[in-house]
């Protein structure tokens, strides 16, 4: 009977220590199965594309910033020229949102320009699967940002004309000529199409006799 | 059947017991696994190549955009040089191809990466690692 039940820990001992000696090997084999390797593939993925719209929306917010100030924040007929209660009366926001959505015309879904820009372009969905389970990795392709151009330091610019028509010289002008009063303001920093910074100055013009309010008209 | 007789049968039932279940726990641990549960490793190492490619895109996408604008890509190799993988691997960038070391990858693993140009067309970035 001693015999076996040393016999018995003789064996036990070698066991525990193979045990022992193989533990790294067998630590691997509990790593990583294929659903999670595709599930980590499939994020990898999905940032891929999160990246692509992002830079689909940077640049063509830098060519939405540079038409924006092209006409002076109005329509091209206005010839740079605010008139309040007219079509002439800026709008920046939605203007700006007109703009960007001709360049990304057909490549998105909703755009909202609030405090903060967001543009929902797409959809994604990564399936991916097993023997034993199936997993679905998906969503939107929205993408939010703050806008290059400050809205409210335009807007308070606007406000500062409309409520100073008479007193113009508040609200800084660049220079003047009769009734003529010209703005320029720096409004963004962006990359031009070689990738050159540039900085980029909303140029507009107000005639206090013809402004629209109706003060000197 | 005498009461010391008794507790050494209960003893060597005991030790028998034990020895089927470690013995089990040696088997099914330290032979098994090697057949059972291996991973899908090729799947995990395509991940792997995916991170240091996203993170070159990411650091590098205006240059790529203004190499293949320009398709002068001097600029560019220089960052493409600093790139390390294990084996032979290349870049290419729209229809040009940096392989570093001129070597042939006889079994490529592949990642993909779009990028836009600034004219809102897609700039296609492929990474071909050969496989270990």
């Amino acid at each position: 009977m001693p015999i076996v039940t040393i016999g018995f820990l003789i064996l036990m001992s070698t066991f525990i220590f193979l045990i022992f000696t193989h533990q790294n090997e067998t630590k691997e084999f509990f790593s990583i199965g294929s659903l999670q390797s595709n599930i980590i593939k499939n994020y990898f993925e999905s940032e891929k594309v999160f990246y692509y719209y992002e830079k689909l929306l940077e640049y063509n917010e830098y060519k939405t910033v540079k038409e924006f100030v092209e006409e002076g924040a109005v329509p091209d007929d206005c010839n740079k020229r605010w008139k309040f209660n007219s079509d002439c009366e800026p709008d920046f926001r939605e203007y700006f949102k007109q703009i960007l959505s001709e360049k990304i015309e057909g490549k998105y879904k909703e755009l909202g320009i609030n405090q903060e820009m967001e543009v929902y372009f797409t959809d994604f969905s990564f399936p991916s699967g097993s023997n034993s389970a199936k997993v679905e990795y998906n969503g939107e392709i929205k993408i939010k940002k703050q806008p290059l151009i400050n809205f409210q330091e335009l807007e308070q610019l606007k406000s500062c004309i409309e409520s100073s028509i008479k007193e113009i010289n508040k609200c800084s002008p660049e220079s003047s000529s009769g009734s003529i009063y010209k703005f320029r303001k720096k409004i963004a920093d962006i990359l031009d199409e070689n990738l050159e910074p540039e900085e980029i100055f909303l140029e507009f013009e107000i005639d206090t006799k013809n402004s629209g309010l109706g003060i000197f008209s | 059947m005498k009461k010391g007789d008794e507790s050494a049968l209960t003893i060597l039932v005991s030790l028998i017991v034990l020895m089927i279940i470690i013995s089990q726990y040696f088997i099914f641990f330290v032979f098994f696994p090697h057949k059972i549960i291996q991973p899908d490793s090729q799947q995990y190492i395509g991940s792997e190549i995916d991170l240091p490619l996203m993170t070159f895109v990411k650091l590098n996408s205006d240059l790529i955009v203004i190499s293949a604008k320009n398709n002068d890509y001097n600029d560019l190799e220089k960052k493409i040089d600093e790139l390390e993988f294990d084996g032979c691997w290349e870049l290419k960038i729209k229809d040009r191809t940096f392989n570093k070391n001129n070597c042939d990858i006889k079994n490529p693993e592949t990642t993909i990466m779009n990028i836009p140009d600034y004219s809102n067309n897609q700039i296609k970035i492929i990474l071909n690692v050969n496989k270990e």
